[in-house]
């Protein structure tokens, strides 16, 4: 972290490595899937210019897990004229991600806020509970309850027994 | 779903790498392709831009050269102003050992005989040391100028500030600071003699003036032109058959005073040479220039017989190419303000 701030490029990489799944976990729960690797970039270039400003290396998951979702914000005041409903479903054409990852995902983001993080740290990017506590500030009990009553709404949604 | 498997999801979703839950594997499997995987997509990091980091820094820098630049003004401010006719501190030495400085104050056309050596503010542009034995009168002080008559005996005066701010007035004329250090010694038959450390001095009275440089000296008689200036480090008898020549009519006497001029004269006493040329007969001007011309040759502009004709520019032209200080460069000598200057 220190080395990354001083401008070392491979110490700024092993951290895009090591966070570049939770921040793509959180704009997967708030832009469309296909539209969210490019923001994960655009997120870590900003970091990349700015991390000489984080004084405390410990808090660097707290700073861009912000940074991403105010660049979340960003990316919705900037396309003014597409609803958000447009762009849960703008994926249907993108070649990397599966329709049926699609549809999941969107019916994630139609869970209580509360268990999208979550589910999608979880689900789509493989984290464990621990990870995921440790990554959002959350008690151990939280993940746990947020995991259970999230996976059991999102099976509903998906109409599966 | 029986509690077992409950309890196996739950499990499950909590450590990926224990036993799987077949609904958590076959919902995980769907969303793979959504996998974020940094490998693939490499981040192109630019060349590091100046971040905020440096940021903070330069605001600091900004508010301490801000802060400074106000401080530098109101002291810039402070130091010129003076309450007019406001009194001058004096700080008079101890008289006797075990005695205490005494201090006192130079008051507007209150004479000051002073028994004891002491120190006068200058107001706030600088200070002047006196000689026990001199007779002082502060005779002006505003905040654009002071004025002090000395009748009689020694001063050291110190000042940072414009040109002509400050001025001594002695029985034979006035001794004008042009922004330097500077001795006065008045005798008691008026005679005013001063050298100048620093800057410029300016004798002036109503037979003429005379500017005298850094390192040298001059001196001015009641009812005589201020005479030329000379570097102390000319030879003495350079020094004494120029001053000799100043004080005699006699073109006799003055042509013999004259070689020894010539003969004993360096490079650097071209200054004198020229001054004295400006105030010699006609007859002995040419002898002058022509070896002034032979130590430093003048400008391609400039010749002897142009200004024996009369021509004071071309004098002047070739004065100012000599090595000397800028007249106007007081803001130079900013050394003289400090305390410990000499």
């Amino acid at each position: 972290m220190i080395a990354a701030q001083r401008g070392d490029r491979d110490a700024f990489g092993e951290l895009y490595v090591r966070f570049g799944r939770f921040v793509h976990a959180i704009l997967l729960a708030r832009v469309s899937p296909d539209a969210a690797p490019d923001l994960v970039q655009e997120v870590f270039l900003q970091a990349w210019t700015a991390i000489g400003t984080l004084r405390e290396p410990a808090a660097f998951g707290g700073w861009i897990g912000a940074m991403a979702r105010r660049r979340a914000i960003d990316y919705f005041r900037r396309r003014p004229f597409e609803s958000e409903l447009d762009d849960r479903h703008a994926n249907r054409d993108a070649p990397d991600i599966a329709l049926e990852a699609a549809e999941a995902i969107a019916a994630i983001r139609d869970l209580p806020e509360a268990y999208r993080e979550t589910l999608l740290l979880r689900l789509v990017e493989g984290c464990s509970g621990a990870e995921i506590g440790r990554l959002c500030g959350l008690t151990p009990e939280s993940v746990r309850v947020n995991l259970h009553r999230g996976f059991k709404l999102l099976r509903e949604r998906l109409g599966q027994p | 779903m029986t509690a077992e498997d409950t309890g196996r999801l739950d499990e499950y979703l909590w450590d990926p790498a224990g036993p799987p839950s077949a609904e958590v594997v076959a919902i995980e499997r769907r969303l793979a392709s959504a996998r974020f995987d940094a490998a693939r997509r490499p981040l192109p990091l630019p060349a590091r831009q100046r971040s905020r980091s440096y940021a903070r820094p330069i605001l600091a820098l900004a508010a301490s050269l801000a802060l400074l630049a106000a401080a530098a003004t109101a002291f810039w401010s402070w130091r010129w102003n003076w309450p007019d006719g406001a009194p001058w501190r004096v700080v008079v030495e101890r008289t006797s050992p075990g005695a205490a400085a005494e201090p006192s104050q130079l008051r507007i056309d209150d004479p000051l005989r002073l028994d004891a050596a002491a120190r006068v503010d200058i107001a706030r542009i600088g200070t002047m040391q006196v000689q026990a034995g001199s007779a002082l009168t502060l005779s002006e002080t505003t905040s654009k100028r002071h004025r002090v008559t000395l009748d009689r005996g020694t001063v050291r005066v110190r000042i940072w500030a414009p040109p002509g701010r400050f001025a001594l007035r002695t029985p034979s004329g006035n001794i004008i600071d042009l922004g330097c250090i500077f001795d006065l010694t008045v005798e008691d038959d008026g005679t005013s003699h001063v050298h100048v450390d620093t800057g410029w001095v300016q004798m002036q009275n109503d037979w003429g003036e005379s500017l005298v440089p850094a390192g040298a000296s001059s001196l001015m008689g009641a009812g005589t032109r201020p005479a030329v200036p000379i570097y102390e480090d000319a030879s003495e008898q350079f020094a004494t058959a120029v001053r000799a020549m100043e004080r005699t009519t006699d073109e006799r006497a003055n042509r013999a005073l004259l070689d020894r001029v010539l003969r004993t004269a360096r490079p650097r006493d071209v200054l004198t040479l020229l001054m004295l040329a400006r105030v010699s007969p006609s007859a002995l001007k040419r002898p002058i220039l022509d070896r002034a011309a032979q130590l430093v040759p003048p400008p391609a502009t400039v010749s002897v017989d142009g200004i024996i004709a009369g021509d004071t520019t071309q004098l002047w032209t070739w004065y100012h190419k000599l090595d000397l200080p800028p007249v106007k460069s007081w803001l130079r000598n900013w050394r003289d303000a400090l305390p410990w200057a000499r």
